[in-house]
């Protein structure tokens, strides 16, 4: 299962880069699976990380690109944070959920799903319409939308905000960074 | 080793830093017992994950280390929560406070007095009255530097002008004027504890904005950690102990403040013993540490024979609105200049005092006005909740770019009275403990019904002005009423005559033990419509000169 996905984030990749997104990253495994959050040092398994990924991206487009898996990652592991904010079972069920929806309707998974599909099953998530034991689907929604807003304006140092993207695109001029700005 | 002093000062915030540099100056050789950490400049960034949204002044709770715990609204069960930590560092919460340094009013002082009482409140009078407290009030702006406009809150007996003149305000402050004067309201320009010129070797502001939530890293903002806290380290008898957690005061057989026993950095636990003990760790840790220092002739907690100490718990009663304005029709009105200036620095405070509204208490607050603070997280995710996280995809990305681009969103806070009642107070938990197994401080808190009328009053006012404004606003939503304000906390342990209704005297030494001082928000038995500290730090100056004098008449043995 975590091999097929494995195969089908290369060939994902593969179709981005071909479109121009990080044409020169696609030749590099290593720095590429570093940069959604994978490998030994994440605080998720592969899958789900790909899955939390692609959900960003539809909450705010651009997100991925940004780097909001390795944002998400970086606090999921960053103690005390993450033992004082019991956030990372909540992410990782919600991402299983994600994945069991899009596998049920689909039949595939979540982030292989088109945009339509995707929104769809999101949906469903933020009006928490997705019950099971002891999860809430609204809520993983919430912190989904929270983290990923931290991820694309947030000080890149933590991993989002790549090429300072989420500050070009609110148009501020550098001294407004400062001093956080005039280190970078 | 034996260590001794002959003053301690737990907490180096508003409260402890001008006792600390007025007794040092004075003569006394002081230390002061900080537990947080001493930051740099080079530590205040703009990051705002760091700053506002983790751990950078306040901790978080987890298990085995509870900051503290709440019960809201008459929850049975009490929670962890961070609400209720003001400050984490030297310098306290003026290191990350917006500065709004209004004084208190006439009425304050009195307000059991002039209402006859309020059904359920449990108010009472100050010893002490405005007059007693204007010229340290004085001396605080002098000391720390405040900047405004003397002679245009016409709500406000000033003696002298402001130590510098005030801000340079963004161009809607003009429509706010405006706008308040068409109703009969008098806006006056907000003083800030910002430097608007260079002072006391300290640059002028920036116009960063980032001020509220953040460390200045330009030292222009008058925190004590830029101001008091140096000049005490400059008299050469003040010593400064961050990492370094007071964990009980003990009394000597006499019933005096004598020794304070701490965590040092390491969590090995240490002994000072001084001649005077001040207490300054904010109302609800200070309220904590008496109870925790119960002993024999003390079994319900240190000084509490009267059993107030966390009693009448009181914050500032908040609520805010917001009006969105089309950037470009303000440009074409206002010229593009100083667009991109962060201040408003406009106030009104006609509705302090009420009588006439009809409502149940006469006793209203403050309105400051301001633009939505810079942040750009909180900004996205609060376009987010509004839609009650409806908003999402491209939609909410269109709606964020024209945040940025095309609004401009105008705000007014309420700073209103949070009445003292039964209602709201701390104590220890029977459960949670912090991550030296001490018992954490428990938050109890309901709002008195009245605050939430007087509330939602003010706000339903306040958005009549933003009304007002010409250009009109697109849209103006109020954002929250009859809420708290966590950060600015009093009344744990009230000062009076009688010490069977006070814990602290009109000196705020604690009535059943000599030279135990508190000199935080603890001592107000009413809250006031306006942000406490620079009345925080003015009692804290005149408890320091009435310390002074006890040692220059050696009452102090």
């Amino acid at each position: 299962m975590i091999l097929r996905e494995k195969m089908s984030f290369t060939r994902r990749q593969m179709m981005l880069g071909l479109l121009g997104f990080g044409t020169s990253k696609i030749f590099s495994g290593c720095k590429m699976m570093k940069q959604i959050g994978y490998g030994p040092s994440s605080a998720f398994d592969p899958a789900r990380s790909m899955t939390l990924s692609a959900a960003a991206d539809r909450i705010l487009p651009g997100a991925a690109d940004a780097g909001a898996a390795d944002y998400i990652n970086f606090w999921m592991k960053q103690d005390p944070f993450a033992k004082a904010m019991d956030w990372k079972p909540l992410l990782n069920i919600g991402a299983i959920h994600l994945n069991r929806v899009a596998e049920r309707n689909h039949k595939k998974p979540f982030h292989l799903c088109r945009a339509d599909e995707q929104d769809a099953i999101l949906k469903r998530f933020q009006q928490g319409g997705i019950a099971a034991k002891g999860f809430r689907s609204e809520l993983f929604f919430q912190r989904l939308v929270m983290l990923t807003l931290e991820s694309f304006f947030s000080d890149p140092k933590y991993g989002g905000n790549r090429k300072l993207i989420g500050w070009h695109f609110i148009g501020k001029k550098p001294c407004w960074w400062a001093p956080t700005g005039e280190r970078l | 080793m034996r260590d001794e002093t002959d003053v301690v000062v737990i907490g180096s915030g508003a409260g402890g830093a001008p006792v600390a540099y007025r007794l040092a100056q004075a003569g006394a050789r002081v230390t002061i017992l900080e537990r947080g950490p001493w930051y740099g400049l080079t530590d205040f960034t703009h990051d705002e994950v760091a700053m506002c949204r983790r751990d950078f002044f306040v901790p978080y709770p987890y298990r085995g280390h509870h900051p503290h715990t709440i019960r809201k609204n008459g929850e049975p069960h009490a929670r962890p929560t961070q609400e209720g930590w003001i400050s984490l560092c030297v310098g306290g919460g003026t290191v990350h406070m917006s500065g709004f340094t209004y004084r208190l009013h006439e009425q304050d002082f009195g307000l059991a007095d002039l209402t006859g009482g309020i059904k359920d409140a449990d108010l009472a009078d100050w010893p002490i009255d405005l007059e007693q407290l204007q010229p340290y009030y004085e001396m605080a702006e002098v000391l720390i530097g405040v900047s405004g406009q003397s002679g245009t809150n016409p709500y406000e007996a000033r003696r002298k002008p402001y130590p510098l003149p005030p801000l340079k305000p963004h161009p809607i402050a003009s429509l706010v004027d405006q706008a308040a004067g068409s109703l009969g309201f008098q806006a006056f320009p907000t003083p800030r504890a910002i430097l608007s010129q260079p002072y006391a070797g300290r640059p002028p502001c920036n116009y960063c904005g980032f001020c509220g939530e953040y460390g200045c890293e330009n030292a222009s903002k008058s925190s004590v950690l830029t101001s008091l806290i140096p000049m005490a380290e400059q008299t050469g008898r003040c010593r400064i102990l961050p990492r370094c957690m007071a964990v009980r005061i003990e009394t000597d057989d006499r019933q005096r403040a004598r020794k304070v026993v701490y965590l040092d950095p390491q969590q090995k636990l240490r002994s000072i013993s001084a001649r005077v003990v001040v207490l300054a760790a904010s109302a609800i840790e200070s309220a904590r540490l008496l109870l925790l220092s119960e002993n024999n002739h003390h079994p319900h907690g240190l000084a509490n024979g009267c059993g107030l100490v966390g009693k009448n718990l009181t914050f500032s009663t908040f609520g805010k609105a917001t009006a969105i304005f089309d950037r470009m029709e303000l440009i074409s009105k206002l010229g593009q200049g100083n667009m991109d200036l962060p201040f408003v620095l406009r106030s009104v405070q006609d509705d302090y005092w009420i009588p006439q509204s009809g409502l149940l208490s006469p006793k209203g607050g403050t309105y400051n006005f301001l633009l939505h603070h810079p942040n750009a997280i909180n900004a996205a995710v609060r376009l987010a909740m509004d839609s009650d996280w409806s908003l999402w995809g491209q939609a909410l990305k269109d709606r964020i770019q024209s945040y940025f681009h095309n609004e401009l969103w105008l705000e007014f806070e309420v700073f209103g009275e949070f009445l003292p009642w039964k209602g709201c107070y701390v104590d220890l938990d029977p459960k949670y403990r912090d991550a030296f197994g001490l018992p954490v401080a428990r938050i109890t808190i309901a709002h008195h019904p009245v605050d939430g009328e007087i509330n939602r009053y003010m706000v339903r006012r306040g958005m009549e002005i933003l009304s007002a404004v010409k250009p009109a606003p697109r849209k103006v939503t109020p954002w929250t009423w009859a809420n708290t304000t966590y950060h600015l906390q009093h009344g744990t342990m009230r000062f009076g005559d009688h010490p069977d209704y006070a814990v602290l005297n009109r000196f705020c030494e604690t009535h059943e033990v000599k030279n135990l001082y508190v000199t935080d928000g603890s001592f107000m038995p009413t809250s006031g419509g306006v942000p406490a500290t620079p009345t925080i730090i003015a009692n804290a100056l005149r408890v320091a000169d009435h310390i002074a004098d006890r040692f220059v008449k050696k009452e102090i043995d």
